[in-house]
């Protein structure tokens, strides 16, 4: 199997404060789902944003970045974004466009494809996120769980070959949350997956890495991490339920 | 946390796309930077605060504004461009944040607002305003980094 995602011996810090990352290496084999855990303040959301070559004082920095090969660097940082698709904490930060239309077109607008093929990309990135017939609905007017989706599909419709989720499922029902995750399920992409709900981890993701700290603390099947219930309570986690079945002691 | 992302050349072409006019002559030109910062911000405040169908009034910030271009002598071109192409789309987007996140801050203020002491108030103005303004620059960044993942450049 071939690496989609590899990050080596990462650090990042903000300003003078304390150091987010401090030296994170994992890697993302094409096609799996991997998830990213650990409480909150661990560097998972500087970690993503790596992903995308969007902390830029510093970037590519100390460490290393390579998406299906290619080393993330000022000169491979557009091809970097386009090949890692990020999907952002909260929708309203990601939606701004009037119509749902005009928002999933804005990334293949940006890739300089013509009309026909930013309305091919549109149509079919609406049609695997189930969003038929919401091309003239206003992004801000949507339900939450609508709005994620118009994110995915706004994220699909840039064609990436790893898609980079930040809590995809807060603020979600749970009918928002099961559409969301079986949708993710269908998509044939690899997957890194930043997420407290442990359960989702559970159902979606073959694989975990576990953050805490800056530092990569665990990493391996998920069952077997997330049935480590001393290494959960350490890094702020907890055992799933799911898996309380699965292990009783 | 800064996510701006912007190479050094496309950083410099946009300090001279804003400064273009910046080496002009006018008493405009010539005022105290203080100055200025005051009245814009007076003026934004006064609009901010004008009922909404005060169209008379209105007329006179228009009227106030167009003197000022006037008297600045920036190119009346350069300026009916910004305001008409450029601005509405950025405008747009600022105020819709603006407007996002003072009505939260709004909600969030008077389920926890249990006085009216004038001087309560005034301070929690303050509070909210410069709240807002950090608010909105980080969401204007969030925003912004969020558009650069999607290939803008």
């Amino acid at each position: 199997m071939s690496v989609a995602l590899e990050v080596v011996e990462l650090r990042f810090r903000y300003g003078d404060a304390t150091p987010a990352l401090k030296g994170v290496s994992f890697s993302v084999e094409a096609g799996q789902c991997v998830g990213l855990i650990g409480p909150n303040g661990a560097g998972k959301s500087t970690l993503l944003l790596h992903l995308n070559g969007l902390l830029p004082e510093t970037w590519p920095g100390e460490g290393s970045v390579a998406v299906d090969g290619l080393r993330a660097g000022k000169e491979t940082l557009l091809e970097v974004r386009r090949r890692v698709g990020l999907m952002f904490q909260d929708p309203n930060d990601q939606l701004f466009c009037p119509t749902v239309y005009e928002d999933v077109a804005f990334g293949p607008e940006q890739l300089g494809l013509g009309e026909d093929g930013v309305r091919e990309r549109v149509t079919r990135a609406l049609a695997t996120a189930g969003l038929e017939g919401f091309e003239k609905r206003s992004p801000q007017h949507l339900s939450a769980g609508e709005k994620r989706r118009v994110c995915l599909a706004g994220v699909l419709a840039c064609d990436p070959s790893v898609l980079v989720l930040d809590e995809p499922t807060s603020s979600l029902d749970p009918k928002g949350r099961r559409e969301l995750k079986e949708l993710l399920r269908r998509i044939p992409i690899t997957k890194l997956v930043a997420t407290h709900d442990l359960e989702l981890v559970v159902e979606l993701c073959s694989r975990v890495v576990a953050l805490d700290g800056g530092l990569v603390v665990a990493q391996g099947p998920t069952v077997e991490i997330l049935s480590d219930e001393a290494l959960m309570l350490r890094h702020g986690l907890e055992k799933p339920h799911a898996l309380r079945h699965l292990h009783p002691h | 946390m800064r996510l701006r992302s912007r190479t050094r050349g496309a950083d410099a072409l946009r300090r001279d796309f804003l400064d273009r006019n910046g080496r002009l002559d006018s008493p405009i030109h010539r005022a105290r930077p203080a100055v200025e910062l005051v009245a814009t911000l007076a003026l934004v405040i006064a609009t901010a605060f004008l009922p909404r169908q005060a169209w008379a009034l209105l007329a006179v910030v228009l009227a106030l504004l167009l003197a000022t271009a006037a008297a600045s002598q920036i190119p009346w071109r350069f300026v009916v461009r910004r305001v008409l192409w450029l601005e509405p789309f950025v405008l747009g987007v600022a105020l819709l944040v603006l407007l996002d996140e003072s009505g939260r801050m709004k909600r969030a203020r008077a389920s926890r607002s249990f006085t009216r002491q004038r001087s309560r108030t005034w301070h929690a103005m303050a509070t909210v305003a410069s709240q807002l303004f950090i608010r909105s620059t980080e969401r204007a960044d969030r925003i912004w980094a969020a558009m650069c993942a999607r290939g803008w450049r």
